[in-house]
């Protein structure tokens, strides 16, 4: 499988809501950097209408969290057709591509949290392909790691048993719900949405 | 004036046609297969000004969905049906086939003095293509519509919708044939049918405009063909050429897609920016500023067009030094359309400029083009266009063009033309109502969008952040404006018709040959061979030579000895 080095974007400082970034942008990769090992590398998996992210020792979310300051390798996958990963304070943008295994690499500067948003056309629902990324002192960081580390193991087995193209992302996020953290209030949103349709 | 040498120059004359024409169309001939160009452009405005309708009143559907940030008033599949048949339908269906086939058609026989275009039964072949691709796309609603966007990047176009996907795909194949033979037509009549003794520097500027269109349509379109063949068989026949699970690569196709997709801007705007280079002189009473200036940006941009297509890929995991390259190429792109701005407004500086609304709509489509420009100028350069593509941020800056530019420069060549194609004359106050509802409208509609994708609102979705709530219900009233500001162009248009105050030859006093012949012109466009005795843009001569006696009869005749 390929994969796009040119996708690596340095970023060196993460935005407040105001007053937004001083971040050095090159044209593509950050030469430098590429032998180096990461901090922390994250698995991120696109689905219609869904993102979810794997850590080290399997554990799994909804939302990505990022430890304040480290150095984060993304490993993106798409699970069905394309789509792009796109947070927009951090004005970083990477098309998630089947077929293709995609790297996007960053250094978070600014805790906060921050909407992840979906912006390539991935079907009826991409519009509620949202999630957020949740940067936070590395403590933190680690406190949710090892809170969310032993839960995960059958909810995952479980999931992937599914298909989840044919699952809204309201059900298929609903295991999730308790274990992870993922927000009760998102997921009756989600609902809302599809109830809707 | 300059004797050049003219390639071409000894296969002018036109040999006359068989049988004995009619004195004069009637009404049903607009709806036969007729070979004349002028029926034949009133054709393709008239047919794609229906498409414009319709493809408006899915951007008014779009924008009452968006009012609210939940998928509350449409189904979202049917929104996506819909954004994609927006796009689809307002580009091949609109913009080119009335800038193109309508004004292109209408006008380049008359403007060179020939009696038809070189491939007559061609060129009414090419407009008969338009009229099922219409109903291909139309019918793919019983089917779901096709729901993939513009762009059908697969596997999105492969597992949505597969037969409205297909039929799709041949209404693009069916105007891209169309858009083909029209261009090889252009390309023959412009070359070899010219009135004897027209210099190519005495070519009117909107004849370069499609020669360049013509040259670049014939280069890209089969591109776009192919890429769309292959996505067919992707669908219907088993192929995987992109499937990623049989090895297919979908990056491909956005290089194919875009390859013709982007020259496709320009193949938007090129034929717009000759209108302008017609309409502006004559309403400023000026000679045009800059015209070799003009007609070679027009080959210029044709050229750089062609090498920009990446652009709208640096998010596809390009390579850094294709994003260099892009970045470059694109921001190139900005010189030879600099070049024509700043020569329309050094026309329009101390003209005697009559306000009319052909010229407002030129002038506001200078206004609007810069934005337009200056916004893409900054996704042209690929740190800022990671951040945006995708966005409305992306959505408005085409809008200005494609709105702002094509479609303003449509209603002012229909505003300077219609008394030329019907006779009559539009009435000015509607018109000048018209242009005010436009002009607002366009504004409220498209201005507010570029803070939304700046501020992280993706564009193509039927949901969205509430944040952006506020914003999104001031591009609805925008759009609602520019629904009804279709009225008053329509009922002008019927109205004048039939009604309008006669025209005569030549009420604007213009110098193009066009306006030679009798309004509406004979079906042989001139009841004899026109002479040339000006150049198109010689506006302001006459004062110069004010002092002398000599009569209209010596005047003429110094200028055919000095054209000999
Ligand atoms: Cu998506």
């Amino acid at each position: 499988m390929p994969t796009i080095t040119g996708a690596e974007i340095e970023m060196a400082a993460a935005p407040s809501e105001a007053a937004p970034v001083e971040n050095h942008y090159g044209v593509g990769a950050a030469p430098t950097r590429e032998t180096t090992p990461p901090d922390l590398a994250v698995d991120v998996a696109a689905m219609q209408f869904a993102w979810i992210f794997t850590y080290p020792d399997e554990v799994v979310a909804g939302e990505l969290h990022v430890p304040l300051g480290k150095d984060v390798l993304l490993n993106l996958n798409a699970q069905d057709v394309i789509h792009s990963f796109w947070v927009p304070q951090f004005r970083l943008k990477q098309d998630v591509i089947p077929g293709q295994a995609t790297q996007l690499r960053f250094v978070a500067t600014k805790a906060g949290t921050y909407p992840l948003v979906c912006a390539e056309l991935c079907g009826g629902y991409h519009g509620a392909m949202r999630a957020e990324v949740i940067v936070q002192p590395e403590a933190e960081f680690e406190a949710w790691l090892a809170e969310n580390r032993l839960a995960s193991q059958p909810a995952v087995t479980e999931t992937i048993a599914v298909n989840p193209a044919e699952l809204t992302p309201a059900d298929f996020l609903a295991p999730y719900a308790q274990t992870f953290g993922v927000d009760g209030g998102a997921l009756a949103s989600l609902d809302s949405q599809f109830s809707q349709k | 004036m300059t004797q050049t040498q003219l390639p071409g120059q000894a296969a002018a004359p036109v040999t006359a046609p068989e049988t004995a024409p009619p004195k004069a169309w009637k009404w049903y001939d607009y709806f036969t297969f007729n070979t004349d160009h002028k029926v034949i452009g009133i054709q393709y405005l008239v047919t794609s000004f229906i498409f414009y309708l319709i493809g408006g009143l899915m951007a008014v559907a779009m924008r009452a969905e968006l009012y609210s940030a939940d998928a509350d008033l449409l189904d979202p599949n049917l929104y996506n049906a819909f954004l994609t048949n927006h796009g689809t339908i307002m580009i091949f269906l609109w913009i080119v086939p009335a800038a193109i086939g309508g004004f292109g058609n209408y006008l380049i026989p008359l403007m060179i003095g020939a009696k038809d275009m070189a491939f007559p039964n061609l060129n009414a072949l090419a407009f008969w293509l338009n009229p099922p691709a219409g109903a291909l796309l139309l019918g793919s609603f019983f089917f779901g519509g096709s729901q993939s966007g513009w762009t059908a990047y697969p596997p999105l176009s492969l597992i949505t919708a597969n037969a409205a996907q297909s039929m799709w795909i041949l209404a693009i194949v069916l105007v891209g044939t169309s858009s083909i033979l029209g261009s090889v037509n252009f390309v023959v009549t412009l070359l070899k049918m010219r009135v004897p003794g027209m210099q190519w520097t005495q070519l009117p500027l909107f004849c370069w405009s499609m020669l360049a269109t013509s040259v670049l349509a014939l280069l890209s379109t089969p591109v776009l063909a192919a890429g769309l063949i292959l996505l067919l068989f992707d669908i219907n026949f088993g192929t995987g050429f992109f499937r990623p699970e049989m090895g297919g690569d979908v990056v491909i196709y956005q290089h194919l897609f875009w390859f013709y997709s982007h020259p496709a801007v320009y193949l938007m705007i090129l034929p717009i920016f000759g209108i302008m280079s017609e309409v502006i002189p004559v309403h400023a009473r000026k000679p045009i500023f800059g015209y070799k200036a003009i007609a070679y940006s027009s080959l210029a941009i044709c050229c750089v067009g062609l090498f920009v297509w990446v652009h709208h890929m640096f998010t596809s995991g390009t390579p850094p030094w294709m994003r260099m390259f892009f970045t470059v190429s694109t921001l190139i792109v900005a010189v030879p359309t600099g070049v024509k701005i700043f020569s329309w407004i050094a026309t329009l500086w101390g003209g005697k400029l009559r306000l009319n609304s052909a010229m407002l709509f030129a002038i506001g489509l200078l206004s609007m083009f810069v934005i337009g420009g200056i916004t893409g100028v900054t996704l042209g350069t690929a740190p800022f266009d990671i951040h945006v593509h995708d966005t409305y941020y992306v959505v408005g800056h085409f809008h200005y063009v494609l709105f702002g530019g094509s479609v303003f420069g449509i209603y002012a060549g229909i505003y300077h033309w219609f008394p030329k194609m019907t006779g009559r004359m539009l009435n000015e106050t509607w018109g000048r109502i018209h242009f005010a509802l436009t002009f607002i409208g366009t504004h409220l509609t498209f201005l507010p969008m570029h803070e939304l994708g700046l501020q992280g609102m993706p564009r193509r979705v039927a949901m969205y952040d509430p944040q952006f709530e506020f914003v999104n219900q001031i591009c609805t009233f925008g759009s609602i404006l520019l629904g009804i500001s279709v009225i008053p162009l329509f009922i002008n248009v019927i109205w004048s018709w039939s009604q309008g105050p006669l025209a005569g030859r030549n009420p604007w006093r213009a110098l193009t040959l066009e306006w030679q012949t009798t309004s509406p012109p004979s079906i042989e466009n001139f009841e004899e061979t026109p002479v040339l005795w000006t150049g198109p843009y010689e506006y302001g001569i006459d004062l110069l030579s004010a002092d002398g006696n000599k009569s209209v009869q010596e005047l003429l005749g110094e200028v055919s000895v000095e054209a000999q």
